[in-house]
C-alpha cells in the first residue's frame, strides 16, 4: 500500500512459485515504490532551478559540437572522420559531466537532510537503512538520467557525418549511465558520512575531479589500444571511447564475454557494490551490525579478485608465467591492504543487540558478526587461500606445460615472491588489527596505516641510496640495498635478481624480511586480539552488574507495592 | 489512571551519559505513568534533550536503562520506534512540498495500512485547510501543528515533545496546549520538555526536573506542592529537614523519587507568595502586615501588596482578616506564583551536588567505540 501513490495493493502471493513473487514485486515497484524516490521527485518538480540548469548545459553542450563539428567539415577531414571525433567528443563530455555532476547529487542526498535537520524524523519512521541508501539512490540517479536525457538529442549529431553506428551510441549511453550510476553512489557513500551539506559537496567534488581525469586517461585512453593486440578485426585506433567500439568490432565468442562483458561488468559493479554497503553501514547505528555487508562484499570481491589475478598466469605465453604470476600477486596484495584499510573502523566486538541476534543466527552468519578478531581471521584466510591458489596456478601451468623453458628460475621466482607477498600481507593485516584495538574509532587506525605504509615503502630505498652513495656502489644488488629489503617493492628486485647466474644476498634478504613481517605480523595479530578480548571482558562485567543492580532493585520495589492484578485480587 | 494502578509508559533507570570528559547526565531516573502529561523541566543545558535523544532510541546511554511501555530502547530501538512519536525541538520541514504531500510521504514510511490515516490526522490536529499549501508558507505555529500531526501518523502510545512551544507566538502556544490536552484525553502520555514554567503550568501532570544532570525531584505536582508545603510547616514548626514529618519521600512510582531511588536533599523552606490589591493606601497595609506571624516580608508593588508568608491557606484568610479589621479593603488575592514555579524555586534551591558514579555504572549498552 502506497499513501503517496493512493494505491491499496492486494497481500503479498501465498504461492512460493518464482513467476507469482516475481510478477507481485514488480506491482509493488510500480505502485508503491520507494518513499523517499516518490518525495524527492514531488520536491524536484517544483525546482524551477533544474530545468534552467539542464538547459544551459544542454545549449553549451551543443554549441561544443557544432562548433568541433563544423571547423572539421569545412577542413579536409572527411565526414567520417568528422563523425567519428563529434562521437568521441560528445560522450567525453558526457562523461566528465556524469563524473562531477553525479558526485555532487549524491552528496546533497544524505547531508542535506542531516543539515535541515529532517534525518531524525526518517530514522525514526523506522524504515531499515538499506531502503534509505536506495531510495536516495534512486532519487539521484533519477536526476542525473535527467541531465542524460536531455544530453541525449545532441548524441544524434555524430549520426549526420557518419562513421559510427546507432549500435555504438546505444553501447555508449548504456556504459554512460553505469558510470552515472557509480558516480551517484560515489557521493551517497560520502554523503552518508557528513554531517555538513557544503562538507559533503567539497570532499565529493575534491575527490570525484582529478579521479574522474585519472580514470579518463588510464581506462580510456591508455587502454584503447588494447582491443587492437587482441583481437586483429578491431581497428588500432578506437580512440577514448573504445568499449562501445570494441563491441561492434570484435568477434563474439569467450574472450568477448570474458573482457568486454564480465570485466567491464565487474570493474563498474564491484565498487558500485561497495559503495552501497558503505552507505548502508554509515546509516546504521554503531550498535547494530554494520560489518556483516562489507564482509559479504569482501567474500565475493576476493574471489574475483583471485581469479582475475590467478588465471592470466595459464594463458599467457609458456614462458612468461613467473611474470603473470607475479603480477597477479602483487594485484592481490593491494587489494589485501586496501581492505586493511576497509576494516580499520571495524568494532572491537558486537553490540549486547546484535549479539542477542547473532546467538539464534545460523553459524556462516555468526561467523560474519562485527569484530576485530573474526575480520582478522576472515582477511588472513582469505589471504593465504587467494595466495597458494595463485601460485599454485602459476607453478602447475610452468611444471605441466611441455617445453617451457627455465622452470627452476621462474618457480624460484614464484616461490620467492609468493614468500615475500604473504609475510608482508600478513603484517598489513595484524598491523591493521592492532591499531584498531588501540584506538577508539577508524579515523586514527586508518593515519597511522598510511602513515606507516608510506614509510616502508619509500625510507628503506631512500636509506639504502645513502649508503650505497657512501659505499660508492650503484648496483641495486649490492650490499646497501640489502636496507631496501624491508621495502614492499623488494620483492620484485629478489624476483628479478633470480634470473641472474648470482642472486647474491637479494635472495637471502627477501627470505629474512619475509620472515620478519610475517612474525610481526603474528605478533601484532595476537596482541590485537588479547587487548579485544580484555576490553569485551571488562565491558560484559560492567553490562552483568548493572543488570544485576536493576534486578535487585526491581525485586525490592515488588516486595514493597504488590503489582496492581495482585492487589486487585 | 492513578499512579498507584497504573504502569510506567516510560522508565527511566539510573541514566549516566557523557560528552567527551563532561557528564551530561548522572543518575537520572524517573518514571513517566501512563496517560500523564510529564513535564520535564530545566535550565538550557541541564540534559533534558540528551535524556530526550535517549528514550527515542537516537543516543545510547553509557550506562543504565530506559523502558517504554516496558521495552529496553537499547535492546529494541525499532519497537520502540513504533511506540513513541517524538518531535525534536526545532524539528526540520520539507519545504517544497504540500502538508498532504509531507504527512503522506511520512505514512509510507511508517508502513501505515490506510489510505486515510492523513485525512485522520489532519483533522486531529485542525490543519485540514493548510492540508493543499506548501510546507514554506506555513507559519511556526502550523508547522509545529504539522510535525505534532506527523508523529501522530502511527497512532503512537508515548509522544516525546523537546521543546514544542519554544519560538511560537501566544496564539499558537495556546493552540499547542490545547491539542496536547486533547491528545492526552485519547490517552496518549506525553513527555514534554521545556525550560519555560508558564508553558507547562497547564497541561502537566507531574514533573521531573533535572539540574545539571541530575534529577532534582520528579512526581505528580500535587504530591510534590503537598509535601513541600508540609515540610514548609514543619520548619516554621523548628522540626530540622528530615525529622519525622519534616520529609516524605514515598517510594519510586508512588510519588516524588530522587536520583539513584534514594531520599532527597531537603528542599529550603522558601516562602509562599501572594499578592493583595488594596483599596486605599497600600504602603499603610504593607506596614500593617510586617512583622506579623509567618510573614516574611510585605512590599508595596503598584497598588498592590505582595507578601511572602509561611503556612497554607489559611494564612492568607489571616491576613485578609487583619487588613479588613485595621480598615484596609481588600479587593483581590492573586497567587504571585503558580504552584509548578514555586515548586522549581525550592526544589532547585539547594541542587544536589556531584555524585561519583556506583560501581558498575559506567557499563553501557552501546557498542565499542
Amino acid at each position: 500500500m502506497s499513501v503517496q501513490t493512493g494505491v491499496e495493493l492486494p497481500p503479498g502471493p501465498a504461492s512460493e512459485r518464482w513467476g507469482d513473487r516475481v510478477a507481485y514485486r514488480w506491482r509493488v515497484w510500480r505502485h508503491a515504490p520507494n518513499p523517499l524516490w516518490v518525495r524527492e521527485m514531488r520536491q524536484s518538480a517544483r525546482l524551477l532551478r533544474t530545468p534552467a540548469i539542464l538547459a544551459v548545459v544542454t545549449i553549451l553542450v551543443t554549441l561544443l559540437m557544432a562548433t568541433v563539428g563544423g571547423g572539421m567539415a569545412s577542413g579536409t577531414a572527411s565526414p567520417a572522420e568528422v563523425g567519428r571525433t563529434l562521437y568521441h567528443l560528445y560522450f567525453s563530455v558526457a562523461y566528465f559531466i556524469v563524473a562531477w555532476v553525479g558526485p555532487a547529487i549524491g552528496a546533497n542526498a544524505i547531508a542535506s537532510e542531516r543539515e535541515g535537520r529532517t534525518w531524525e524524523a526518517v530514522l525514526l519512521t523506522g524504515m531499515h537503512p538499506a531502503l534509505v541508501a536506495r531510495g536516495k539512490f534512486a532519487s539521484a540517479f533519477t536526476s542525473m538520467a535527467s541531465y542524460l536525457a536531455m544530453l541525449a538529442p545532441v548524441g544524434a549529431m555524430p549520426f549526420l557525418f557518419g562513421g559510427v553506428t546507432p549500435w555504438e551510441v546505444l553501447v555508449a549511453f548504456v556504459f554512460l549511465l553505469l558510470i552515472a550510476a557509480l558516480a551517484v553512489a560515489f557521493g551517497l557513500a560520502i554523503s552518508a558520512q557528513m554531517e555538513s551539506l557544503r562538507g559533503a559537496l567539497l570532499v565529493a567534488l575534491l575527490a570525484s575531479v582529478p579521479l574522474s581525469g585519472f580514470l579518463y586517461l588510464t581506462m580510456g585512453v591508455a587502454l584503447s589500444g588494447v582491443p587492437a593486440e587482441i583481437w586483429p578485426e578491431v581497428p588500432r585506433s578506437l580512440g577514448p571511447v573504445w568499449l562501445p567500439s570494441a563491441w561492434t568490432h570484435a568477434p563474439f565468442g569467450l574472450s568477448f564475454v570474458l573482457l568486454l562483458v564480465l570485466l567491464p561488468a565487474a570493474v563498474i559493479g564491484l565498487p558500485g557494490w561497495l559503495l552501497y554497503e558503505l552507505t548502508r553501514a554509515r546509516l546504521l547505528s554503531v550498535t547494530d551490525d554494520r560489518s556483516f555487508g562489507l564482509k559479504r562484499w569482501f567474500i565475493v570481491a576476493s574471489l574475483l579478485t583471485l581469479l582475475t589475478a590467478a588465471l592470466p598466469a595459464a594463458f599467457v605465453p609458456k614462458n612468461e608465467r613467473s611474470l603473470a604470476v607475479i603480477a597477479g600477486m602483487s594485484g592481490y596484495s593491494s587489494f589485501v591492504v586496501f581492505n586493511a584499510f576497509l576494516f580499520a573502523g571495524e568494532a572491537i566486538g558486537p553490540s549486547r543487540r546484535v549479539r542477542v541476534f547473532l546467538a539464534r543466527a545460523k553459524r556462516w552468519r555468526r561467523a560474519l558478526g562485527p569484530g576485530v578478531v573474526e575480520v582478522t581471521r576472515l582477511q588472513l584466510a582469505l589471504m593465504a587461500f587467494a595466495f597458494f591458489a595463485i601460485a599454485g596456478i602459476g607453478l602447475a601451468a610452468i611444471h605441466l606445460t611441455p617445453g617451457t623453458r627455465r622452470v627452476t628460475m621462474q618457480t624460484e621466482q614464484i616461490v620467492v615472491f609468493s614468500a615475500y607477498a604473504l609475510g608482508f600481507s600478513y603484517f598489513v593485516i595484524g598491523l591493521g588489527a592492532y591499531v584498531r584495538s588501540r584506538s577508539t574509532g577508524g579515523a586514527l587506525p586508518r593515519i597511522v596505516l598510511l602513515s606507516v605504509l608510506t614509510a616502508l615503502s619509500f625510507l628503506p630505498w631512500i636509506l639504502a641510496a645513502i649508503l650505497g652513495l657512501l659505499n660508492g656502489s650503484t648496483s641495486p644488488g649490492d650490499d646497501a640495498a640489502l636496507i631496501a629489503a624491508l621495502s614492499p617493492g623488494y620483492g620484485f628486485v629478489a624476483a628479478k635478481a633470480l634470473s641472474r647466474p648470482d642472486p647474491g644476498l637479494a635472495l637471502i634478504a627477501s627470505m629474512v624480511a619475509s620472515t620478519l613481517y610475517a612474525c610481526f605480523g603474528a605478533g601484532l595479530g595476537y596482541a590485537a586480539g588479547a587487548r579485544c578480548r580484555r576490553i569485551i571482558e571488562s565491558h560484559e562485567t560492567l553490562l552483568r552488574e548493572a543488570d544485576e543492580r536493576l534486578a535487585a532493585e526491581d525485586a525490592a520495589a515488588t516486595a514493597v507495592r504488590p503489582l496492581p492484578e495482585a492487589a486487585a485480587s | 489512571m492513578s499512579r498507584a494502578t497504573g504502569r510506567p509508559m516510560i522508565r527511566a533507570r539510573h541514566l549516566w551519559h557523557r560528552y567527551g570528559a563532561r557528564e551530561v547526565l548522572r543518575d537520572v531516573c524517573f518514571d513517566v505513568y501512563e496517560g500523564e502529561i510529564f513535564g520535564f523541566i530545566g535550565p538550557n543545558g541541564a540534559g533534558k534533550t540528551t535524556t530526550i535523544r535517549v528514550m527515542a532510541t537516537l543516543l545510547e546511554p553509557m550506562a543504565g536503562r530506559v523502558e517504554i511501555a516496558g521495552r529496553d530502547v537499547t535492546m529494541e530501538p525499532e519497537a520502540v520506534r513504533r511506540l513513541i512519536g517524538y518531535m525534536p525541538d526545532h524539528a526540520g520541514t520539507y519545504d517544497r512540498i504540500t502538508v498532504r504531500e509531507y504527512l503522506e510521504f511520512f505514512a509510507d514510511a511508517y508502513r501505515i495500512p490506510s489510505l486515510h490515516v492523513v485525512d485522520a490526522v489532519l483533522e486531529l490536529t485542525d490543519i485540514e485547510a493548510l492540508a493543499e499549501q506548501l510546507v514554506a508558507q506555513l507559519s511556526k505555529g502550523q508547522k509545529q501543528r504539522l510535525q505534532l500531526a506527523r508523529i501522530l501518523l502511527h497512532d503512537p502510545q508515548v509522544l516525546i515533545l523537546d521543546e514544542p512551544a519554544s519560538d511560537l507566538d501566544p496564539r499558537a502556544r495556546i493552540e499547542i496546549r490545547d491539542l496536547l490536552l486533547d491528545l492526552k484525553g485519547l490517552g496518549k502520555t506525553i513527555l514534554l520538555s521545556s525550560h519555560i514554567l508558564s508553558e507547562l503550568s497547564d497541561v502537566c501532570t507531574s514533573i521531573g526536573i533535572i539540574e545539571r544532570g541530575e534529577i532534582v525531584v520528579s512526581g505528580p505536582i500535587e504530591e510534590i506542592a503537598q509535601r513541600l508545603a508540609e515540610q514548609r510547616a514543619a520548619a516554621a514548626l523548628g522540626h530540622p529537614p528530615g525529622a519525622p514529618g519534616g520529609n516524605v519521600h514515598p517510594a519510586p512510582g508512588g510519588g516524588t523519587t530522587q536520583p539513584g531511588g534514594g531520599m532527597a536533599p531537603p528542599p529550603a523552606p522558601l516562602p509562599s507568595r501572594v499578592r493583595l490589591r488594596i483599596l486605599g493606601d497600600p504602603t499603610a497595609a504593607a506596614h500593617a502586615l510586617t512583622g506579623g506571624p509567618g510573614i516574611a516580608t510585605a512590599e508595596v508593588v503598584g497598588p498592590a501588596v505582595a507578601v511572602g508568608y509561611w503556612g497554607d491557606e489559611s494564612k492568607i484568610a489571616e491576613m485578609v482578616a487583619h487588613l479588613v479589621h485595621r480598615g484596609f479593603g481588600v479587593v483581590g488575592v492573586e497567587p504571585e506564583r503558580t504552584d509548578l514555579e514555586r515548586i522549581f524555586l525550592e526544589a532547585t534551591a539547594h541542587p544536589s551536588g556531584y555524585q561519583a558514579p556506583p560501581p558498575g555504572a559506567s557499563a553501557g549498552e552501546g557498542a565499542y567505540r
